[in-house]
């Protein structure tokens, strides 16, 4: 049956989705994020080759100094290069949001299409459960985690991931209640499908528009996030460098030199900035609002 | 009689990103006071542009590129905003088809006719006005009006809320009123009330009416003139009996062909070949040519021109409407011979499907608190105690106005949906409590057509994909290449289709893939869910010679669920009339139809809109079914029709009649039925 089975190969996936990046890049705004956000990627990718200096090699005789062709952004006050250490923290940034909003997807997927598919009480009771999480302060759980687990970034993307869950177990269930309302699944119990099926072949790909777009807009609010926790000391510890860790150091000798705040407060704010676009950008276009009156 | 409105060579241009789209072109034609003027084609004919370019109402990319609209002498197309809009709701009215989303839903409907009001006269108190307004709703038959006017939008029904926006666009008096498919969401007893309504209003206030419909039998029913528009262009226009009688242009020819009817016994219908043109990509030549059953060759080469005929205008080569005039419309093959129709004698092992005392619930979700206190809230009974037999082989037809359970009783007999009670036997098997691993195997015996195509056609599937999807569910191995183009050609695909998505494919086509799927597995039973709904006259004839021509060739029983008892009379050869979740009669299609049993089986019949102006003379012969179908959550005691029923005596508030013979193989549930004479 293997040999039937394959509704469209993923080049026609992909063929169906290019028309979405061109679409991104004829808007401004969307090509410029998607600009920062592929220059972003590939400092990720290339960072030893891009940082000309080991970020945890120290320098004791050039000490936070300005500047200058040897150190183009300057050095810190143990004497690391900060432009290596923006670099890496662009690592430690992915590190982060990437595998804090996948698990967060993942969970929030199963929960979300376990409490719409299923109904009555399994519903109310995981509609429970996610609003006593969504109801908990942010922060303020955040603290007590690092309290309890100690500070690092694994406690850190599982602290995000955990409180992010309720957006995308809300986001689930209510595109799961809405595609069961179509006709194609009464088809399929019709012909005599079974559950798994019905969910994996046809609820789950007619979902998975709108979560791809909620995880692209909810990546810059983790990379903050990430950079929040790390300047309170609760997040990645030294000497890996983060942004917000490099703020933080920077903030205790700002008077000497402000160019480690300077350069690691611009990057965090044009990387989520790339990315808000970016996200936004994909909203728009495939919004499915636009895209499910296509068909009609 | 003064003329209203003089269009003269109106031609509306539409900019979007496929480029520049002339959607109607040279439209020329006038409304003369107090008339009635239908506009009738296809969807994508553009009707409704010409409608709202008479509003000035185009949307923002829509521009009035050539002619002259007339109204009372000025030219509207050079009117200034302000001036049009003194003219807008005063002079010109206008109601919509959907009455769903025509109120504003967080007002009251009091200050939404005051608004109105307000905007068009000066100088008169808040309690006049009111008083005004008040009279307008009682004219157009809101019971209770003087309450009901406080009530919002959502507290009435569609047909309630299609009244009120005729009161609305009647209040200020207008000179014409401009009605777009206005009963096109309603029931045909609702349709038939509105009709009934516009008719009288028109006589009473005077006011011209512009009445645009895609189903003939309204515009026969109703209209005085008649426009029949075709890929953006005029190619008939004249008087409305004499175009019904004997119509010269061969697309209003194929037009009426393809209307089903009960009262025209053929075989198949005139379906008309391939589809309205693209208008970005016009044929050269006549724009019908490709689907005339006239066409010569200089149709494909020269564009015709206007001939006059019979005093009609007709958009035609002059050679073919002299062929044309006076021969008979040609509803295709045989014309079967009126009289009793040779039906295959009922036998008891013969019972395909067979229900007994089915009933189907819905209860609303209830909260916590109340289902610790016990408190239920009422049931919904969609399907209420129905005793029904499907013989093998028969075409069973189902009709009944919207509410009154028939969908929900298609797909409890295929266990879509949990009965509350009762039995469903198929080929003598209970199968009313089998789980779903036993239900498997029998699931490729019984089939469902929905009934709106694109739902039911998993978007992200190809088409290829979706017809093998039914043999790899069953784990029945096939070569998928050779059965997709063996399905598809059966219900009349090309190969090419497989490969598309869903919403690439026209209605049509993806009912037809529909029934592709239905049909994959060799069904023995079928349930197909209001088989043409959405889909134009001509397309949706196509799709009822399919499911006919299946039927003789894979031996199929059908259960067909329709509004309409046109369709319901061409496809089925015995029929079941529901009401309120109970089927309130029971037979053979043809006998029933001439002499229905219960009365309301002859209101249904009634309501018909057939499309012969001819039929309006025996007005008086025509039961209007007043009021609307009761909740199904509070049905009334007694005989649950008996509050609509025009022949109700004291004791059908009594007692519930039970579904009892009255003539071989016909049941009917009235203590009087109307056959027997006991009136």
């Amino acid at each position: 049956m293997e040999s039937v089975s394959r509704p469209s190969s993923l080049s026609a996936r992909l063929l169906d989705r290019v028309p979405v990046l061109g679409q991104i890049l004829q808007r401004p705004l969307g090509a410029l994020g998607f600009v920062i956000v592929l220059v972003f990627v590939v400092v990720t990718i290339f960072a030893p080759l891009i940082a000309p200096y080991d970020p945890a090699k120290q320098d004791f005789k050039n000490l936070l100094t300005p500047p200058s062709r040897v150190h183009i952004l300057g050095t810190d006050y143990v004497g690391r290069d900060t432009f290596s250490r923006i670099v890496y923290g662009a690592r430690v940034a992915v590190e982060a949001a990437f595998p804090a909003v996948s698990i967060a997807l993942f969970f929030g997927l199963l929960l979300g299409m376990l409490a719409g598919y299923t109904g009555g009480w399994v519903d109310g009771a995981i509609l429970i459960l996610v609003d006593s999480i969504h109801a908990f302060p942010m922060m303020i759980l955040a603290l007590v985690m690092v309290a309890l687990l100690g500070p690092s970034l694994t406690n850190v993307v599982i602290i995000i991931a955990f409180a992010m869950i309720p957006g995308y177990a809300r986001v689930t269930r209510a595109q799961v209640l809405s595609v069961k309302e179509n006709d194609f699944v009464e088809a399929e119990l019709n012909l005599g499908a079974s559950t798994a099926r019905i969910i994996v072949r046809h609820v789950l790909p007619n979902i998975l528009g709108p979560l791809v777009i909620l995880a692209a807009m909810d990546l810059p609010g983790v990379i903050t996030f990430e950079a929040a926790l790390s300047f309170l000391g609760l997040g990645v510890q030294p000497p890996t460098p983060s942004w917000g860790s490099i703020l933080s150091d920077g903030f205790r000798n700002i008077f000497i030199t402000p160019w480690p705040i300077v350069a690691s407060g611009l990057t965090l704010m044009v990387t989520t900035l790339g990315f808000t676009l970016f996200g936004e950008t994909l909203r728009d276009v495939i919004d499915p609002r636009l895209s499910g009156t296509k068909g009609i | 009689m003064a003329t209203l409105f003089d269009v003269r060579n109106l031609e509306v241009k539409y900019h979007t990103r496929a480029g520049v789209i002339t959607a109607v072109r040279d439209i020329s034609f006038d409304v003369q006071d107090g008339e009635i003027l239908g506009i009738v084609g296809e969807s994508g004919c553009g009707k409704s542009t010409v409608a709202s370019a008479m509003m000035r109402l185009l949307p923002p990319n829509g521009r009035i590129s050539r002619g002259q609209i007339l109204f009372k002498g000025r030219d509207l197309c050079t009117m200034r905003e302000d001036e049009l809009r003194t003219l807008r709701g005063s002079e010109i009215s206008v109601i919509f088809q959907d009455p769903m989303t025509g109120l504003n839903p967080v007002f009251d409907v009091q200050s939404q006719m005051l608004d109105v009001l307000r905007a068009h006269t000066r100088g008169q108190t808040t309690p006049s006005l009111r008083q005004r307004a008040l009279q307008m709703l009682e004219r157009v038959g809101i019971p209770d009006a003087a309450e009901r006017i406080h009530y919002y939008p959502h507290q009435f029904s569609g047909g309630m809320r299609q009244r009120i926006l005729i009161a609305m666009a009647l209040m200020s008096h207008p000179a014409v009123l401009i009605a777009d498919e206005p009963t096109s969401a309603l029931d045909v007893t609702l349709e038939a009330q509105i009709l009934e309504l516009i008719r009288g209003l028109r006589a009473e206030l005077g006011t011209a009416i512009i009445y645009i419909s895609h189903d003939l039998g309204v515009i026969a029913q109703l209209c005085d003139r008649v426009v029949v528009m075709y890929a953006g262009q005029i190619v008939e226009k004249g008087d409305c009996a004499a175009i019904f009688r004997d119509p010269r242009h061969p697309y209003t020819r194929a037009l009426l062909a393809a209307h089903p009817s009960h009262r025209h016994n053929v075989e198949r219908l005139a379906a008309i070949p391939g589809r309205v043109p693209d208008l970005t990509a016009l044929p050269a030549g006549c724009r019908f040519a490709d689907r005339c059953e006239y066409a010569e060759p200089l149709c494909h080469a020269q564009e015709p021109g206007y001939v006059l005929s019979d005093g009609r205008q007709v958009l035609c080569h002059a050679g073919i409407v002299e062929r044309i005039a006076g021969t008979q419309v040609a509803k295709a093959g045989t014309p079967v011979e009126a009289g009793p129709l040779v039906l295959a004698q009922p036998q008891v092992a013969d019972v395909l499907v067979a229900t007994e005392g089915l009933q189907t619930y819905f209860r609303d979700r209830v909260g916590m608190i109340a289902a610790l206190r016990h408190q239920l809230p009422a049931a919904v009974r969609a399907v209420d105690g129905v005793n029904i037999h499907i013989h093998r082989g028969d075409s069973v037809g189902l009709v009944g106005e919207s509410g009154s359970g028939k969908t929900t009783l298609g797909k409890t007999i295929l266990r879509l949906v949990n009965s509350t009670n009762g039995r469903i036997l198929f080929d003598g098997q209970d199968i009313t409590h089998l789980d779903d691993g036993s239900m498997r195997p029998l699931r490729s015996r019984m089939q469902m057509i929905f009934q709106d195509p694109y739902s039911s056609l998993s978007p992200r599937m190809k088409v290829s994909s979706l017809l093998i999807e039914p043999f790899q569910i069953q784990g029945i191995r096939v070569d998928p290449r050779e059965k997709v183009s063996e399905l598809l050609a059966m219900v009349g695909l090309a190969d090419e289709q497989a490969d598309k998505y869903p919403h690439e494919l026209s209605g049509g086509q993806a009912r037809r893939v529909g029934v592709a799927r239905a049909l994959a597995l060799r069904p023995e039973f079928l349930v197909a869910d209001e088989p043409t709904s959405g889909l134009d006259v001509s397309v949706a004839a196509s799709i009822l010679n399919l499911l006919k021509d299946l039927r003789e060739k894979l031996g199929l029983t059908y259960l067909i669920i329709s509004h309409s008892l046109n369709i319901i009379g061409f496809v089925s050869n015995r029929m079941g009339v529901m009401y309120l979740g109970r089927l309130v009669e029971f037979g053979p299609t043809a006998e029933i139809y001439e002499h229905p049993a219960h009365p309301y089986t002859e209101a249904l019949l009634a309501a018909i809109s057939e499309p012969d102006p001819q039929m309006r003379d025996s007005q008086g012969r025509r039961v209007l079914l007043q009021g609307e179908i009761p909740s199904p959550k509070n049905p009334p005691p007694g005989c649950p029709f008996h509050p609509r029923c025009q022949y109700a005596r004291p004791d059908c508030a009594r007692q519930r009649p039970e579904l009892t013979a009255i003539g071989p193989d016909h049941l009917v549930a009235c203590f009087y039925p109307l056959c027997l004479g006991t009136r």
